[in-house]
Parts: C-alpha cells; sequence; structure tokens
C-alpha cells in the first residue's frame, strides 16, 4: 500500500510533494460518501476522548478559523491513511506542550523530556490514536483504508499545504495557554 | 510466583504504560517492539499473558498472532490485543484471529487491568510477602455513611488504636479518595441514596488494586433482607447499627489477620508473661486459647522456662477467668514450665472463692514473682 505525503519540511524552506488529482468522478463519489459520515464529529471526539483518556485534559473546542501561532519549535504528529480513501492527519502543536503531555502520560519531569525520544513517541502514538479512530469510521462507512506507521516533523518554520483537489479541514482545541491546531487532507483513493 | 505479561507495541509510550498499569502487582513485565522480537521473547518468557499491539513494522500484530497459533509450544498462551481501530471489520477480524479480548486506544489503566484480569490472577505486590500486621501496625479505614455521627462514632471508637478513620459521605466523595489513599478497610452504609454503597462495593471488586480490601456494610439489625443481599453480593462482613465497637474492632482484626497476640503475651527477659483483660469476654477465651499452644512452644524451643499470668488489670473474676488460669498452668505442668501469678487486691480475693483456685498463692507484683522464681 502507498500512503500519500503531502509535504516535506526543510527549516525556513518549504518544500511541497504534490500527489496527482483524482478523477472528476472519484471525486464526486467521494463527496457523497463522505457527506454520509460525520468526520467533523469523529475528529473532534477523536482528540477529546484522547486527551481525556490518557491525560485526564479536557480541551475545548474552538472555531476551526482561530488563528493559530506555535511560538518557538513546532511539531507535527502525522498518519497517513491509504484505500477507498487516501489522507493524512496533521496533529500540530508547539514541542513545550507536546513535552508537558509527555511527561504526563509518563508520569516524568516534562524539562527532562524536551529533547527526547519519549516525546516523539508519544505525540506520534496520540496521532495513531486519532488517526485510528478517524479511520475505523471511515471503514464503517465503506471508505476501506488502511493506517501507516505514525511519524514526526520538527523545526521552527515550516508549513504545510495541500494540493489541488484535495479536501482540507482544521479542527483547533485549547488547553489552558496551548493550542492544538488538527489538519485533515483526504482526497478519493483507488 | 510472579505473572508474566509480555508487552508487544512498536510505540515505547504504550509499552511504558503497559508496564506501569503492572507496577503495583507481583508482575514482570517483558517488552518487544515488534512481531519477530515478540515472538521471540514469547519462546524465551513463556508468558502467562502477551498483551499486542497490531499496527508495527517489520512484523505486525496480526503475523505475529498466526505464527504464535501455528506454533505448539506457543499457541496456548492467552493474548489481548491493542488496536488503535474500533472499527467493526477491525473488530471482527480480530475476534476471528482467537484473542481472548481486546482493548482500542485510547484506554485507561483501569480498562487494561480489567480485562487482564479475566485472563490471569494479579495478585497486588505486597499480598505476596507474607508480612503479618500486629496490632501496633497502623491502619487506614475508610467510612462512607450520609450519617456523619456514623462516621463520628466509629472514629471515637478507634481513637485508642493507630488506626486512622477517613469519612466521606457519598460515592463520590468516596471514590476520589480511594484513588489518592490506599485504604486497608472500608466500612460502608447499605442505605445510602441510589445504592452507592452497593455501587462502591461493586466498584472496589472491579479493580484488581482495590479488590482484596475488605469490605463491611452496615445496616440496622432489624434490617435483615438488605443484610442478606450484602452477604450474597460477597460483602467481608456486615456492622450492624447500633455499631457496637468492640465487634468492629473483632471484625477488622479477622478480616486483616492481624496477629494480636501482643495483647496478651509478652517476653520480660527470660520470663514469658500472660496479661489478661479486666474482663474475659468469649472472644478473649477464644484468642488466648488459640495463641497458648503456639506460645508454649515458642518458649520450649528458646530454652524458657518460667511464665507469670498477669492478672493486675482483672476487674471481674468469672468461670472463663478460672478457665483460662487452670488451663494455662495445666498446660505449663506439660512442659515443665514454672508458673506464678501476679494478682491485684480484687483478683486475690475473688480467687479465694472457686473451688479449683482457692489453694492458689499469688504474688502482689511483677518484680516480687519474677524474684521468687530464683
Amino acid at each position: 500500500m502507498i500512503f500519500p505525503v503531502f509535504f516535506a519540511v526543510l527549516n525556513n524552506a518549504p518544500l511541497f510533494i504534490l500527489i496527482g488529482l483524482p478523477a472528476p468522478a472519484i471525486m464526486s463519489r467521494l463527496m457523497v460518501n463522505l457527506a454520509d459520515i460525520s468526520v467533523r464529529d469523529y475528529v473532534t471526539n477523536g482528540v477529546k476522548d484522547v486527551f481525556s483518556t490518557m491525560l485526564s485534559m479536557k480541551v475545548e473546542v474552538l472555531d476551526p478559523t482561530t488563528t493559530v501561532t506555535f511560538e518557538g519549535e513546532k511539531m507535527v504528529g502525522s498518519v497517513g491513511f491509504a484505500g477507498k480513501v487516501m489522507g493524512v492527519i496533521n496533529i500540530n502543536l508547539t514541542c513545550a506542550f507536546a513535552a508537558q503531555i509527555a511527561g504526563t502520560m509518563l508520569g516524568m519531569d516534562p524539562k527532562d523530556l524536551l529533547a527526547g525520544t519519549e516525546v516523539n513517541d508519544v505525540i506520534g502514538e496520540m496521532s495513531n490514536m486519532v488517526g485510528g479512530n478517524l479511520k475505523s469510521h471511515l471503514c464503517d462507512a465503506g471508505l476501506t483504508c488502511a493506517l501507516s506507521i505514525p511519524s514526526i516533523t520538527r523545526g521552527i518554520k515550516f508549513q504545510i499545504e495541500s494540493i489541488e483537489g484535495t479536501s482540507h479541514e482544521r479542527f483547533v482545541f485549547k488547553y489552558q495557554d496551548h493550542f492544538v491546531a488538527v489538519d485533515l487532507r483526504m482526497k478519493p483513493g483507488e | 510466583m510472579p505473572t508474566k505479561i509480555l508487552s508487544v507495541d512498536d510505540s515505547k509510550t504504550i509499552r511504558l504504560i503497559v508496564a506501569k498499569a503492572f507496577k503495583p502487582f507481583d508482575c514482570e513485565v517483558s517488552e518487544a517492539a515488534n512481531g519477530v522480537e515478540g515472538l521471540a521473547a514469547a519462546a524465551r518468557v513463556m508468558p502467562d499473558l502477551i498483551v499486542l499491539d497490531i499496527t508495527m513494522p517489520v512484523m505486525d500484530g496480526v503475523e505475529m498472532l498466526s505464527k504464535l497459533k501455528s506454533d505448539a509450544a506457543l499457541k496456548n498462551i492467552p493474548v489481548i490485543m491493542l488496536t488503535a481501530e474500533s472499527g467493526r471489520e477491525n473488530v471482527l477480524k480480530i475476534a476471528k484471529m482467537g484473542v481472548r479480548d481486546y482493548l482500542v486506544k485510547p484506554f485507561k489503566e483501569e480498562q487494561l487491568l480489567e480485562k487482564v484480569t479475566r485472563v490471569v490472577n494479579l495478585q497486588p505486590k505486597e499480598a505476596g510477602k507474607g508480612t503479618v500486621r500486629t496490632l501496633n501496625d497502623p491502619l487506614l479505614i475508610l467510612v462512607v455513611d450520609d450519617k456523619p455521627a456514623i462516621i463520628q462514632q466509629i472514629s471515637e471508637g478507634l481513637a485508642s488504636t493507630p488506626w486512622k478513620v477517613i469519612g466521606k459521605q457519598d460515592l463520590a466523595s468516596s471514590v476520589a479518595e480511594i484513588k489518592t489513599s490506599k485504604f486497608d478497610a472500608v466500612f460502608t452504609s447499605l442505605t445510602l441514596p441510589n445504592d452507592e454503597g452497593m455501587n462502591l462495593f461493586q466498584q472496589l471488586r472491579s479493580n484488581p488494586l482495590t479488590k482484596p480490601i475488605p469490605v463491611f456494610g452496615m445496616c440496622l439489625k432489624s434490617d435483615a433482607a438488605t443484610q442478606t443481599r450484602a452477604e450474597q453480593a460477597g460483602f467481608t462482613g456486615v456492622v450492624n447499627k447500633p455499631i457496637d465497637m468492640e465487634m468492629v474492632q473483632i471484625k477488622l482484626i479477622k478480616a486483616l489477620n492481624i496477629d494480636i497476640s501482643t495483647r496478651y503475651f509478652a517476653t520480660d527477659g527470660d520470663v514469658q508473661l500472660v496479661m489478661l483483660p479486666a474482663k474475659i469476654s468469649t472472644h478473649t477465651t477464644g484468642d488466648i486459647e488459640r495463641f497458648l499452644q503456639p506460645k508454649i512452644e515458642e518458649m520450649v524451643n528458646a530454652g524458657m522456662t518460667k511464665l507469670i499470668i498477669d492478672l493486675s488489670k482483672v476487674v471481674e473474676v468469672d468461670v472463663s477467668l478460672v478457665k483460662i488460669i487452670i488451663g494455662t498452668m495445666q498446660k505449663c505442668q506439660e512442659f515443665n514450665i514454672r508458673t506464678r501469678i501476679v494478682g491485684n487486691e480484687q483478683s486475690t480475693g475473688a480467687l479465694k472463692g472457686f473451688s479449683e483456685t482457692s489453694d492458689l498463692t499469688l504474688d502482689p507484683s511483677l518484680e516480687a514473682a519474677k524474684g521468687l522464681f530464683k
């Protein structure tokens, strides 16, 4: 199974990788199927569930148009899905908040975790849980797909952009002073 | 023997969470990062249970499970699958693979433990050490009753012991307290609103960490139906209201297997002391009879030959006391142990009135009795 790659990252030098555009007929069929399922609810509830179950943190759901600026080093946890629907789910947050999350989950001091692989692993696992939850709902709706192993991107200044023909939805959450932005990009698969 | 758990997951986070969940139990947790390592670890460790992730690099959980099931030596090891995917198709696929159970991520430690305890028996770490509590050891006791007077009565009734009572009036605050404190015993009213007493009992029993805690129900003596319901549900015991604090202590001592021999037996140099309380109850007689033989055997093994029965605190002299004195002296005679009795004015006089003890000579103090052994 080939998973779509929507981006690559270099500090101060964004690099975009494009994926071929879907045929209009397939796209419209996908739109119909996606309209039948509440992707927004699944992602929102999935994120809320991961935070409350694994971290006992109650996140606030913000308007998706909220402007979010991540100060300092940023981290993105990504999980791809491929099959009848292809896409990627990216969880964006600051490295400082990621370390706080990892510290809470593992019972360790966040200061000891900032540069550690544990933080990458924790955010990767969170992405896997959010992606796995969405993938289950997609499969139940007939959009069979497989999930990739999670990956992590870290950097000071980079951005991820959608290619043409790919739907993009953003979800914004807040816990205390920390923001979490989740980007879902999808396009029809084979 | 510790329960052996093998955690197979490519995520170090999940392996750490799984290991942390089993920390309070007598368990040995091994780890592997993929199916290949998992199979090797399973053959080497022969675990009692495998907690297996599905999505992993190198070899995923499905392939590892299929290889495990085709290996005669490993096929009977129970497996609980961990998956981030709760979809119908995925659940059906897991069910067909012959796993014992599955757990969808994200999960709480309690959920994992609940699934695991359905497959293997988890013992809290302390339980395996065989330590015996004595009357001098502290205990933490939770009392749950919507009547503050009951909590106060139990607190005051146990004030002379090293046991501490924490009182709560409802289920929610009790559950919150149980999460932060490690209780040795729980007393809960069986007549709380919305059946919260029974609900608390069920919550305690469903968590392997709190499962071994003795739980006593409290209700009116006349409420036979509630008592029967509690007994059938598996409560450790029922304490009747109005509360008899001596009975509360007896029930706690029995449930926690507390060694109360120090209440009656002590050594002073090369002399064994048997100290009798102000009043002899049925329980006192039973306790002394239970401890006497092993204590005398301990004396003989240690080469001790002197025993003093101390009646200096006795207020009420009755047949039970006389029986204990005579029984102790007879037992000592069997083992050639010399005995003396220390009495106060009251007991010395009253024992003259019983034919079995009328000839006994009582010493006025421990020092005097010890001196007369020489």
